[in-house]
């Protein structure tokens, strides 16, 4: 499959540098205990917004009878959707043998790994009496979109802790090679992690064909976990989520938060980790077009979810879509409708834009509007019951999340970067073997 | 329930139609013709109570109960039937005036036979003074032909005794009243109603009026589908109407002589909305079946992958 065998005196030279560069980050971290720190101190933040409301009870948020799923929910469907980049890039792009996804896939896998682990456990966060997860479990409904949506993130999150371990099994073994004077504990895991790796043939074929399997088997269960996301709303009655196209609707949304999600890692780990031989503009390029490509089939289907109900306006529906319009979401709906997802998609159309400087502010806007979208599906369709309480308290009819809620989901987001960092700091973001594959590295030499 | 609903909204419409109607109080005129129509069914007891029962269902919920003067406040109102203004009527007025029917009075013609509109005179006329005149007969020198009704009349104690016939699923009734002499004998004579116990109310067996024989018994057929408990139990009863009803007599019985009851208990079956020990198969199937496919992939490949250190031989 290699492209020009080298030498093996070029090899050696090739893959020496290679291992160099994607190395270099593992023992060179400058301002990361500052990371850290960062981290920590949102997670201690965090941590005293969750023990309030453990002792308080769910008062403490913005959630009322009318508006029961708030910021947490939204938050939950914005980690579900932006997880699901794993799968796109390195099973749909991977078993296309689209070549550039090479050093961007552990990446992209890094993402759906993070965020589908942080999705489950907003979800606990939203539970007024965490201590009866078990009940889930124990009593759950087969017929219920709950029983399967845990089911599916966490088959999903297995599937995708497996597809980010088994192309580190060269890689522990590079690592274990090179950097022999890690801490104890970090060698560890390499030891247990490379599995003997020899570079034989035979080993190759076991971790291609494995990878394989799994980059089709995941591509189901990462439609599936969106789309049963999508069914947690869309099999009510509710005006706004009754809808037949929430499914697609969702899951192309999910590429577009989670494309963005991938070119801001991409533009950090390229300055960052100084990996600019590695992520090149080429790369920058190719995953704006992706965007776009996947920014334009969600603008196609948010014509269809929000303009045709609109055409028709039944009355349930006319209450929904006014406020959405033209009434109390109206600013942040045609924000991210407008500047968050239109404008970017237009701008990145052209090549001159897919830059890595604009792409990554345009994806920042991108992710923004994406998590804002989030919020507008949730949210102002639980004000407008069928069946309105009478006398309902004024608190009902508005929901302004609280500071608990805030901090609340600001904790998970420095969860997720928290993983990404982790895992950064402990493996190369990008397969070293691979890489050195593509250069013409002999395969026999990688271990 | 349905009757009760009927009657709720029929009572307005009858009241507001007698108004509308009805103004015209000028008096009924009968052409001379119909007036001499002579009754053409001979009286009998039995004409009589058929007359009766026809009356209750027919006439009854306007007249009212014939000398109470009960009938409904209509205008013009619905003529007592005993009254002398009523009774002064000939045979073939009444007739006249049930086949024809004028305002909220309906027209009969087509809605009870010649035979026992005619049955239903008869009836009435047993509330008219002039019993001995040519129209009324002796209806109660006929009813005196049965022996039971002076001793019931007289306070004896009347016992009954109600038990089924399984050959044919005759429900019988034995009444037996005490004898001059103190032993038990035979009471004949004695209207007998036989009824189910339904939820509401007691629905009636058989058609007409029953009244003991010689033997003292009254039977009526039970009908073989009727819906009992869960065990096809029915409760029966048979009532003996003494004394116009206040001195009654009666016994019930338990019977499985009804379909049984299969109650339909609709959160024990399969269904999207149920609990989880009652979900569709195929979800349950769907579910596990996906979930072994996955999981069991996964387990494949990381077993595979686990070998990989070993050296191939």
């Amino acid at each position: 499959m290699s492209v020009n065998k080298l030498s093996p005196e070029e090899s050696r030279s090739v893959l020496n540098k290679i291992e160099t560069d994607l190395l270099r980050p593992l023992t060179h971290h400058k301002g990361f205990e500052l990371w850290i720190l960062f981290l920590a101190l949102v997670f201690i933040v965090g941590g005293y917004a969750y023990f309030i409301q453990l002792r308080d009870g769910l008062g403490v948020t913005a959630m009322r009878d009318y508006t029961s799923w708030g910021m947490y929910i939204g938050n939950f469907v914005f980690f579900v959707a932006t997880s699901l980049i794993g799968m796109f890039i390195s099973s749909v792009l991977g078993l296309l043998k689209i070549k550039w996804i090479t050093p961007i896939s552990r990446i992209a896998e890094m993402i759906a790994l993070a965020f589908a682990m942080w999705a489950g456990i907003v979800i606990v966060i939203d539970m007024g009496r965490p201590d009866r997860l078990l009940n889930v479990f124990l009593h759950g409904r087969f017929q219920s979109p709950i029983v399967w949506d845990v089911t599916v993130v966490t088959t999903y999150v297995a599937i995708s802790t497996l597809l980010l371990l088994l192309p580190l099994i060269p890689d522990a073994a590079i690592v274990r090679r090179r950097l022999p004077d890690l801490p104890k504990w970090q060698m560890k895991i390499y030891d247990l992690l490379h599995l003997g790796w020899e570079a034989r043939p035979d080993q190759y074929q076991t971790i291609r064909r494995s990878m394989r399997i799994l980059a089709i088997l995941i591509i189901p269960v990462a439609l599936s976990i969106h789309t049963v996301t999508s069914w947690l709303f869309a099999a009510t009655l509710r005006a706004g989520w009754d809808s037949t196209i929430f499914g697609p609707y969702f899951v192309s949304g999910a590429f577009v938060a989670g494309a963005a999600a991938v070119i801001i890692a991409m533009y950090f780990f390229r300055y960052n980790y100084k990996l600019g031989d590695y992520i090149t503009d080429f790369h920058f390029n190719r995953m704006g077009q992706v965007l776009v490509l996947v920014s334009a089939v969600y603008i196609y289907f948010n014509l269809n979810e929000y303009f045709v109900p609109a055409y028709k306006m039944r009355t349930a529906e006319q209450l929904h879509l006014h406020e959405m319009f033209q009434g109390h979401w109206a600013f942040l709906f045609w924000f991210t409708q407008i500047g968050c997802l239109a404008i970017p998609t237009l701008l990145l159309i052209f090549k001159r834009m897919r830059k890595p400087g604009i792409m990554l502010w345009l994806s920042v806007l991108v992710l923004i509007g994406a998590w804002f979208k989030r919020l507008l599906i949730v949210v102002p369709v639980q004000q407008h019951p069928y069946l309105p309480i009478q006398n309902v308290p004024e608190s009902f009819h508005h929901y302004v999340p609280t500071g608990i809620e805030i901090m609340l989901t600001f904790l998970p987001i420095a969860g997720v970067l928290l993983i990404i960092t982790i895992i950064a700091k402990l493996f190369p973001v990008m397969p070293v073997w691979e890489i050195a594959h593509e250069k013409g590295v002999d395969e026999s030499m990688i271990k | 329930m349905k009757t009760i609903f009927q009657l709720f909204v029929a009572l307005p419409l009858l009241w507001t139609a007698s108004h509308v109607m009805g103004q015209t109080t000028t008096p009924w005129q009968v052409p001379a013709a119909k007036k001499t129509v002579k009754n053409p069914v001979a009286a009998s007891a039995a004409v009589v109570e058929k007359g009766k029962s026809l009356y209750n269902t027919h006439c009854k919920s306007c007249h009212g109960d014939p000398g109470k003067n009960n009938g409904l406040p209509l205008q013009p109102k619905p003529t007592d039937p005993a009254s002398a203004q009523y009774q002064a009527q000939t045979d073939g007025e009444m007739f006249y005036k049930m086949m024809t029917g004028r305002g909220a009075m309906p027209k009969f013609a087509d809605v009870i036979s010649e035979t026992d509109k005619w049955s239903i005179i008869h009836y009435v006329r047993t509330f008219g003074k002039k019993k001995s005149s040519a129209d009324a007969i002796e209806v109660e020198a006929d009813t005196l032909a049965m022996p039971a009704s002076t001793l019931l009349q007289a306070g004896v104690p009347i016992q009954l005794n109600l038990h089924i016939r399984e050959r044919d699923t005759m429900l019988i009734a034995t009444l037996t009243t005490v004898g001059a002499s103190g032993e038990p004998v035979p009471a004949a004579g004695v209207e007998v109603a036989f009824f189910v116990k339904r939820y509401f109310g007691d629905l009636p067996l058989g058609e007409g009026v029953q009244r003991t024989d010689v033997n003292g018994w009254a039977a009526v057929e039970l009908p073989v589908n009727l819906p009992g408990d869960t065990a096809g139990m029915l409760t029966l009863i048979a009532k003996a109407i003494i004394n116009d009803g206040i001195d009654n007599v009666s016994d019930t019985l338990q019977a499985a002589f009804g379909k049984p009851l299969v109650m339909r208990n609709i959160t024990e079956e399969r269904s999207l909305w149920g609990r989880a020990r009652v979900a569709p198969l195929y979800i349950i199937i769907t579910f596990f079946g996906a979930l072994l496919i996955v999981w069991g992939t996964m387990g494949y490949v990381v077993m595979n992958v686990l070998k990989i250190n070993r050296q191939e031989a």
